[in-house]
């Protein structure tokens, strides 16, 4: 929600603080603010209203309201008690008819004729362009400044643009299956039985509560209008906005549910704004409001807001907020020990205890309730199977040299399928590890020079769909690099089955596939005995590394075999290459190869360049090379 | 790369580090299913049919039908547990769970459609939002080292009332950098969502609400690890990418 300051300030007989620490209070007691922009003479504050508030706070009365209880300040709102006096008879010139008062709880017409379409005042103007607003016409302009005051959306018709003679056809009905419609900002759209319209004799005018029809807006040559001021239903409004798939100002607030006395309080302000900005004659208000807001009370105890808090208020402090309230339409009496609060007509979030409790602890300040501790001895706490055996899993397994991942549990295939998925290959839950394991296997030994690695041992904790079931699964991979042979795949995975059987005392009957071994956690932990408690030395790793980005270029691995003299060690060897790298190594050079003849040893290893901003050229690590043999022959060292 | 023989995945470090404060502070771990139904991921959590927060969730529906005899889906959010431990536990008592949340979206930087969280949820006769504050604070210090203060500001979930957004000072400028990237210069980092657990949400799981209280709140483990870590794109957790897990 756009907010002026000026045009909140205007609500205050004592000026408001400066616009930097009204934002403060703002985000302390009410709503994240995302914005504060100054706009001329103004300031522009966008304030994230949250849900629960968009009855009331998508408007300037509404964080307004807020303001005054926040700052404890009396505020002075334009008269909004609607009135039923006019000049003539609004029924003499439509005839309004309404098809289904559940999804339109109130509906407010009036006709104005006499109307000189012209420009809004300057004020107007100013304050419609701190929020973003283009000024369109006075009459245009008045219906948009009441929306975005009272929060109720104002909508207004060309009389003249509506089929037949006084009084006229004027129906809020629905559309017909197909029937087509052009909206103000030239869309075309077709409609369906489902899509509430006010509609005349012939032709529906705009898609209720939502968006004006191109047929019936009000441009220069207008002299006559109907303004339509209703309630609608919130969850009809939502759908409606989704089939068709717009959004408005109007559907914005109406899909959150709005008080019905907002529509006579909208009817009031804007009827006041015409007679005082355009000429022209007032109908008498058509109100067709069957069944009447209740009044809605609210009570709780001292004690009950303390407890829920975690404060310790006491009743005078207590009052002094519920006085503070009285500014934003609230009031109170006691009776023993209980508050009973009224709620104005227009929150319709404060209903329950609960909900009286958080509107009063926000304005004490979330900000001063202190920090405590739970009880620590009211609750034994059990052990949890899983968890406590995946751990000890885990860790064993990263002794043996399996480094963890995780991966998706949603995958191109599985028993489980998604109807509506947005995400390709992600269209079933998985009944299997192997498949992403295999992914990444093949993701890692691609990089296995730069990993610095002769096999990509890892595994995966991860849930499993299968046979209606849904389990935790373990899953472990091993793939060597190319002529790697001292250990076979087969074999690293052997020894983690063996050590994981050791560790678990049970067996482990399930097949190595290429490389990939995958069981069922909780199967295997079936007969295994749940401990007291956990040991919490299990859960104590080093938590101190920084990430360091890697590049997602392509990298190059070299090798280099040296004959060098016996006591040469390979630290001197290392620091040469690295030194005339030009900072482009990403590895340690590896030794891979070592052996001795004679008097000179040779020694080999390998090592990958790469740039985090750029592809590398062979060309240009040639010459990284050539410059290492050149170093190393100065260091008197045969290149092999 | 360090020289350790294997590596745990960054996000099992940080589990581990969360959790076992929370055992410490005597909860106790739990866990529910990711397939779910219609009722235990939205309408006893106080969101019904049309309820605009069912949008907000952007939600996998799958074809298996679930008992309720609507689609099932893989969870949205963990607070199932709050009324599915309720349900087999009799109050009072403090619970963490933690795991995977999806979210039906296209993926970047900073979107996920398998985002991991960590929920916390504490049911007691005078359990409050000092309570909560304090064992939010407990885990935060744990993860960032030293105290960390946090601040409290109103906030809107469904299933909790009064509800509460917390916020951390800034783990990388404590508020003294106006031009700190982390913060924006505000000095505080959005963290997690939190409140007193809904009446309607406790009647649900079988909890007399005029005996009983709890507080619950969800933190973004992932987002928490890309901070403390600072790893710069939430889709290198579920990569299988050993570039990420060997650095740890």
């Amino acid at each position: 929600m756009k907010v002026s300051y000026n045009w909140l300030n205007s609500y205050f007989e004592n000026k408001l603080p400066e616009p930097g620490s009204v934002v403060e209070k703002i985000i302390e007691h009410s709503f994240e603010v995302e914005a504060l922009e100054k706009i001329g003479e103004d300031y522009l504050v966008d304030i994230d209203v949250l849900p629960n508030r968009a009855h009331d706070a998508l408007s300037h009365i509404g964080i307004a309201k807020d303001l005054a209880v926040i700052y404890d300040q009396e505020l002075k709102l334009p008269n909004l008690i609607l009135g039923h006096e006019g000049d003539f008879n609004t029924e003499d010139y439509v005839d309004v008819g309404v098809a289904d008062s559940k999804l339109v709880p109130r509906v407010t017409t009036r006709v104005v004729t006499g109307i000189k379409i012209g420009k809004s005042p300057q004020w107007l103007v100013d304050r419609l362009a701190t929020l973003g607003q283009k000024s369109i016409n006075n009459i245009v302009d008045i219906t948009n400044y009441v929306m975005f005051e009272t929060g109720q959306p104002v909508h207004a018709f060309d009389y003249d643009k509506i089929s037949g003679v006084g009084p006229k056809k004027f129906e809020l009905r629905f559309a017909k299956h197909d029937e087509p419609l052009k909206l103000l900002d030239g869309t075309e759209l077709k409609l369906d039985s489902e899509t509430l319209v006010w509609a005349d004799s012939e032709k529906p005018l705009d898609i209720a509560g939502i968006k004006g029809g191109a047929n019936s807006g009000v441009d220069e040559k207008t002299t006559a209008i109907v303004l339509s001021i209703c309630n609608f239903e919130a969850i009809n409004i939502r759908k409606t906005r989704q089939r068709h798939r717009i959004v408005t100002d109007a559907s914005k607030r109406f899909e959150h549910s709005l008080s019905p006395e907002l529509a006579g309080w909208g009817m009031k302000r804007t009827s006041d704004l015409i007679s005082e900005i355009v000429e022209g004659k007032l109908g008498t208000v058509s109100d067709i409001y069957p069944s009447q807001q209740k009044d809605s009370k609210a009570q709780f105890k001292t004690s009950q807001l303390n407890k829920i808090l975690g404060v310790d208020l006491s009743e005078k402090e207590v009052e002094e907020i519920l006085n503070r309230l009285k500014h934003a339409g609230f009031g109170w009496g006691k009776s023993g020990e209980e508050y009973e609060v009224s709620v104005p007509a227009e929150r319709l979030d404060v209903r329950e205890l609960h909900e009286i409790i958080e509107e009063i602890g926000r304005f004490y300040g979330y900000r001063n309730i202190q920090a405590t501790l739970p009880d620590k001895n009211d609750f034994k706490p059990k052990v949890h199977k899983y968890f406590y055996y995946s751990t000890l899993i885990k860790n064993k397994l990263i002794t043996l040299g399996f480094s963890e991942v995780y991966s998706y549990v949603m995958s191109d295939k599985g028993e489980v399928e998604i109807s509506n998925s947005l995400v390709k290959g992600m269209e079933f839950l998985r009944s299997e590890m192997h498949d992403s394991m295999e992914v990444s296997l093949e993701k890692n030994i691609r990089n296995i020079d730069l990993l610095g690695l002769d096999q990509i041992k890892i595994f995966e904790v991860g849930k499993v769909f299968k046979n209606g079931k849904e389990y935790w699964g373990l899953c472990l991979g091993v793939r060597n690099k190319k002529g790697f042979k001292k250990t076979a795949e087969n074999e690293s995975l052997e020894e983690a089955r063996i050590a994981l059987e050791t560790l678990l005392q049970t067996s482990i009957n399930t097949e190595i596939r290429n490389g990939i071994m995958e069981c069922d956690i909780e199967e295997l932990l079936k007969d295994l005995p749940v401990p007291d408690s956990y040991d919490l030395g299990m859960f104590m790793q080093n938590q101190n590394t920084v990430f360091r980005p890697f590049s997602y270029y392509p990298f190059i691995s070299r090798d280099i075999a040296l004959w060098v003299n016996d006591d040469t060690n390979v630290e001197q060897v290392t620091k040469i290459i690295k030194d005339n790298s030009g900072g482009l190594l990403v590895t340690e050079p590896k030794l891979f190869d070592e052996f001795s003849k004679d008097d000179k040893k040779s020694l080999a290893f390998r090592f990958v360049f790469q740039a985090m901003d750029r592809t590398l050229t062979d060309e240009e690590v040639n010459q990284l090379m050539e410059k290492i043999y050149t170093k190393a022959r100065e260091e008197g060292w045969e290149v092999r | 790369m360090n020289n350790k023989p294997g590596h745990l995945h960054p996000l099992t470090l940080l589990v581990n580090n969360v959790v076992s404060t929370y055992i410490d502070l005597g909860f106790e771990v739990t866990e529910g299913p990711i397939l779910e139904t219609d009722w235990y991921n939205f309408e006893a959590l106080n969101m019904l049919e049309g309820h605009p927060a069912r949008d907000m969730q952007d939600t996998f529906y799958t074809k298996k039908i679930g008992s309720d005899g609507k689609p099932m889906m893989p969870r949205t959010q963990l607070s199932q547990m709050q009324v599915r431990y309720p349900e087999l536990h009799k109050p009072p008592f403090k619970i963490v769970y933690f795991g995977k949340a999806f979210r039906n979206e296209n993926m970047d930087a900073t979107h996920e459609v398998e985002h991991s969280q960590i929920e916390v949820m504490a049911i007691g006769k005078n359990i409050n939002l000092g309570d909560m504050k304090g064992a939010i604070e407990a885990v935060l210090g744990g993860v960032f080292g030293g105290s960390v203060k946090t601040r409290l500001r109103p906030g809107y979930f469904p299933f909790v009332e009064p509800g509460i957004e917390v916020d951390m000072e800034c783990f990388k400028c404590k508020g003294s950098d106006t031009n700190c990237l982390v913060c924006k210069g505000t000095g505080w980092k959005e963290i997690l969502g939190s409140g007193m657990m809904n009446p309607i949400v406790l009647k649900n799981g079988g909890v007399d609400p005029v005996e009983w209280q709890g507080f619950a709140y969800s933190i973004g483990w992932d987002r928490i690890a890309m901070f403390k870590y600072g790893i710069p794109d939430l889709r290198l957790f579920n990569s299988g990418d050993l570039r990420l897990t060997n650095q740890f």
